[in-house]
């Protein structure tokens, strides 16, 4: 039986969506946030 | 009729022991449509900051230079990180196609990261003119959002494969190198003006992915495939580069034709490989079925 060597490939994990959701949230609040203070600020 | 009853027989077995070993379909099929272009990301990069453009018009209007600036200077930072993370990520989308490589590449979300964090800040101090401790807040909340939505890149070279023992390793290495001379086949063809010749030569690059996914499959392989990787890519690479160089200062049909003639020999034997290494995986497993029915004989089960 031929020998066989065994190669893992390691695959790029994406993260989960509840934790992509929250980054939107908090990238939303402070940036967002901020343009609109900075927006009204006149 | 679907693509798996147009695969030839043998070719279906190792297909199947593909996606069993590494977990992924192999692209086996030189016709095979282009995979779809990875749709714009990083858009709410883009559209978040545009108050503060709005802001910087209203200034304008109120005819406040230093508020044109600040908002105006705070903007243009706020595109550039929104830019580099679009580059970012697309990066990172082609190297996901590769592999056996892991390229090392300047680590453009993490500065676009960075950048959104140090705009965050200076609009908050400058423009808003709140404290430098509410900048920094409003910054670290910016930069952990967008960590959890985008990601910073890993620091130092991530490696494609986890080798656990030294002939692996010789494997994964080969396969590495091999794959990044199929790399500069697809530079030297997206250069080349000719329709044919740039077919032929991305066929070319398709054949030998194939190849590199049979012996990711059958490490054993490698030994046989060696001439494959050490002349016939090499050589493929050396005269597609020399081509890619020439052909733009001298337009010659004779340059073309001697060009075309070097593509078609090298695609059969990328094919002649291709089917070898089928063959003999096909003839290795009649030999275990063989040597198992005979097992099976002697202690008297059939």
């Amino acid at each position: 039986m031929p020998e066989q060597t065994q190669i893992g490939l390691k695959t790029p994990t994406k993260p989960p969506f509840g934790v992509r959701l929250l980054g939107g949230v908090l990238l939303t609040f402070s940036v967002g946030l901020v343009s609109c203070q900075a927006m009204f600020v006149l | 009729m679907t693509d798996s009853e147009n695969t030839p027989p043998e070719q279906r077995r190792t297909l199947g022991l593909t996606e069993l070993i590494l977990g992924i379909k192999p692209d086996r099929n030189p016709n095979a449509p282009a995979p779809a272009k990875p749709r714009a990301k990083g858009t709410l990069l883009f559209v978040l900051p545009i108050p503060i453009l709005i802001g910087a018009l209203i200034g304008l209007g109120a005819g406040r230079l230093d508020v044109v600036l600040a908002d105006g200077g705070i903007f243009a930072l706020f595109m550039a990180a929104a830019d580099l993370t679009r580059r970012g990520l697309k990066a990172e989308s082609a190297q996901q196609i590769l592999r056996f490589t892991r390229l090392q590449r300047v680590p453009l979300k993490t500065i676009g990261g960075l950048l959104t964090g140090l705009a965050t800040a200076l609009a908050a101090v400058v423009s808003v003119q709140q404290g430098l401790g509410l900048g920094l807040a409003y910054a670290a909340v910016a930069m952990l959002g967008f960590h959890l939505l985008y990601g910073f890149e890993p620091l130092g070279r991530p490696r494609a494969f986890a080798t656990n023992d030294e002939r692996a390793r010789k494997v994964a290495a080969a396969l590495e190198e091999a794959e990044r001379k199929l790399i500069d086949l697809d530079r030297a063809a997206k250069t080349i003006a000719n329709p044919e010749l740039k077919i032929r030569l991305q066929r070319i690059g398709s054949q030998g992915r194939s190849i590199l996914n049979q012996i990711a499959d059958r490490p054993t392989d490698l030994f046989r495939a060696r001439k494959f990787l050490s002349v016939y890519l090499d050589g493929v690479q050396q005269v597609a580069d020399g081509y890619a160089r020439t052909h733009r200062l001298a337009d010659s049909r004779e340059l073309e034709q001697n060009f075309r003639n070097v593509l078609v020999t090298v695609e059969q034997v990328f094919d002649e490989q291709h089917q070898r290494l089928l063959k003999t995986d096909v003839m290795d497993l009649d030999i275990q079925i063989e040597v198992l029915k005979k097992q099976l004989e002697r202690e008297g089960i059939q």
